[in-house]
Parts: structure tokens; sequence; C-alpha cells
């Protein structure tokens, strides 16, 4: 059982309760709500100190890197803390469509990742790549500056085709929250460029895998290859013996990169609950 | 809020802990010289492994300063566990401002 859908899915998977957006979270007393949000008000630099003191253990020895990544995982996990960081999950483009359904008002932002990692501005509407949710957007559009680049306002529609552009280019799609339990927005991302995947798949924390795995049907799979440009995990690689792809369901990430980009929809995914191995990879 | 003991996710380490403490290139920049990282970024866009990362050093009610601005921004390099020691950052850097040491 995924540890967010335990907390606050009210029996369904927990970003599909309507409980979890930030218009639910404007009801609640401020008591409830994160002491300090992150996303545009994040200070980059807690975050980028909080990275070299894990490479920095690294040089260090094996208790001192433990200690650090312990320190680390519990502060980001309860967003506390100097690292103010987020938490997210990956979620496949069905999912995200959803999301978009539920939250309101969306907005297309500029990605902070690439803003520090490439010193990438976004400044124009094409070039956005994330996707905030809920009336805290409100403030990005009153003071773009603040916010590096403002905010674009899109409908429910515009919203779905613009992930599916960026499906289509290879983005990975995941939910970001900006303090426990409330969504903020849809991340796309690529590893190594999101700060968050790379932390994830080299030091092991931060993102969750989503609730889907990946399966292969043999029958249809001709060995085009596409799925294995788009996997960012290296859970999906071209079985050479069969020629077929070849799905390691025990790195996949469930993001459904492989199954939008299959031209004969060999690939699908499937509940990583019906598998009773999966169920607690995480 | 959240209580801490429900938040215990099971995610694995993929750092081989036998293996530490692992020898890293020094990266050193020298920031007499490095003064304008955002306006020029050429070590940002050129790094294969993305060690570097830049920030805003002076946010005035979190808006950052004008680019071109001396000093305002800064250049870390971050990830130096993936560094290759490739020296592109070297070749590239205008104002010779990055040594790696190995």
């Amino acid at each position: 059982m995924c540890v967010y859908c335990d907390l606050w899915g009210d029996g369904m998977i927990w970003y599909l309760n309507p409980k979890n957006y930030p218009r639910h979270m404007y009801t609640l007393p401020k008591k409830d709500i994160a002491p300090k949000a992150a996303g545009g008000e994040a200070d980059p630099a807690g975050y980028i100190n909080a990275e070299r003191s894990l490479v920095d253990a690294l040089e260090k020895g094996p208790e001192e890197f433990e200690a650090t990544l312990k320190l680390l995982r519990d502060g980001m996990d309860l967003m506390q803390g100097s690292v103010g960081g987020w938490m997210g999950q990956a979620v496949p483009l069905r999912d995200a469509e959803k999301m978009v359904e539920i939250a309101s008002p969306k907005g297309l932002i500029a990605c902070i990742c690439r803003h520090h990692m490439l010193g990438r501005e976004e400044r124009t509407r094409p070039e956005m790549t994330c996707m905030g949710l809920g009336v805290g957007m409100l403030k990005w559009e009153r003071w773009p500056e603040r916010y590096k680049g403002g905010v674009y306002w899109v409908s429910t529609e515009e919203a779905k085709e613009w992930l599916r552009d960026l499906d289509k280019k290879g983005f990975m799609h995941s939910l970001m929250m900006f303090g426990p339990r409330f969504i903020g927005g849809i991340c796309n991302c690529d590893y190594p460029v999101c700060d968050a995947l790379a932390m994830r798949l080299d030091f092991g924390f931060n993102m969750l895998k989503g609730h889907h795995v990946a399966v292969v049907d043999y029958d249809l799979c001709n060995g085009c290859g596409i799925c294995a440009q788009r996997c960012q995990f290296g859970a999906l690689k071209m079985g050479v013996t069969q020629d077929k792809a070849n799905i390691d369901q025990m790195r996949c990430f469930g993001c459904g990169l492989c199954e939008t980009g299959c031209p004969r929809g060999a690939i699908s995914l499937v509940e990583r609950a019906k598998l009773p191995a999966l169920q607690e990879v995480w | 809020m959240v209580d801490k003991s429900q938040l215990k996710i099971p995610r694995p380490i993929p750092v081989d802990l036998t293996k530490l403490p692992l020898k890293l290139p020094k990266i050193e920049i020298d920031y007499s010289k490095c003064t304008v990282p955002f306006w020029c970024k050429k070590c940002l866009q050129v790094c294969p492994q993305v060690v570097f990362q830049v920030y805003c050093k002076q946010l005035v009610k979190l808006r950052e300063s004008d680019p071109r601005e001396p000093g305002v921004y800064q250049v870390i390099a971050v990830r130096r566990d993936k560094c290759n020691v490739c020296n592109k950052c070297i070749d590239v850097c205008p104002e010779d401002a990055i040594t790696i040491t190995y």
C-alpha cells in the first residue's frame, strides 16, 4: 500500500482524492497546513546545500553518509527544517489528465530545476515545462519578477493537450507537493536535469514510484525500440535474444512513457497492488 | 500535521555503502573571476553530467537580481560524484575560473 494513500487516500488513490488539492487546503485552519510552502518561495540555496552535503558525505565514509541521508530524508518527508524541498510521485499521463480535471485553477510556470541546473529561463509559454495547481498561482501572476516569469493560465482541455505534447517529447510526469498532503503541481522531468528524479535515482529519496508498472505483450511487440529510448529509469531495454522489449518491473516507476510511446499498443500499465511482490516496492 | 512515525517510506539506498569513502574530484571555482555565471552559463550547459548548479545569492523579497550584475549569482559544483573529469568546463570557461584536481 502506498504510504500517501494510507494517510490521505480515503479509500482511493490519494492524488485522485479532491481533498488533497489546494482548494481544500484553504478551507482548513492554518495550524493544519504546512509551516512553510516550497515552490517559488523556496530558497534554492537550501536544496543545493542539502545535495552538496550528501556528496561531501560520500567522501567521508559510510556512517557519515547514512547519518546525512537520514537527516535529509526526515526533513524532506515532513517538509521541515532548513531543507524545504518537495516530495513527489510518478504519475502516468492518464492520471495526470485526471488530476487537471480535479484541480483548478491551473497555470503553466517555469521549471525551477532547469533554472538552477542549466541556467535556463522559461519566459514564454511554449518553453514552460511545469504546471502549478491551485489559487496560489494568483501570486505568481501578481508578481512575475518574483516568481521567475509568472504564469500562463490554461483551461482543462489546454492543460491536457499540453501534457500530451510533453509526453510525446518524452518528459516524465510527476506530481509535486508543497507541504505534506497538498498537491501543488505537475512536474515534467527527465534525468538528470530534474533534481527530484536525480536525487531519487542516485540517493534514494524524495520521489515515490507510481501506482502502476508496465508490462509487455510479446505477441504485439515488434522490437522497434522506441520505448527503450523513452525510459528514464533504466528499467526497459531491448531483449537481444527475443528481439523484443524487456521490462525490469522492480525498477519500473510506472510513469507510462513506454506505454504512450508504443506505436503498436504492446505495452500496458497494470496496478502495482495486483502484483504481490511489488506491493511494497516504492 | 503529519506524525513522523506514520511516514515510514521504504525507499532503498542506491549507494553501495561498503565502497565508501569515495575519492571524488575536487572542483574549485574562483569567484573573483567568475562573477556573472547566470549570464554566461557556459559550464552549466556544456557539462554532460550536470555537475554544476547556479543560484541567486541576493534575493530581495524573493526577487532575483539582474543576472548581469557581478557577484549576484554563484555557480557551485554540486554533483561531484558524477564528474568524470573530462575538463570540458575548463576549456569552455572564458575566465579560466575552474580548476579540477583528482
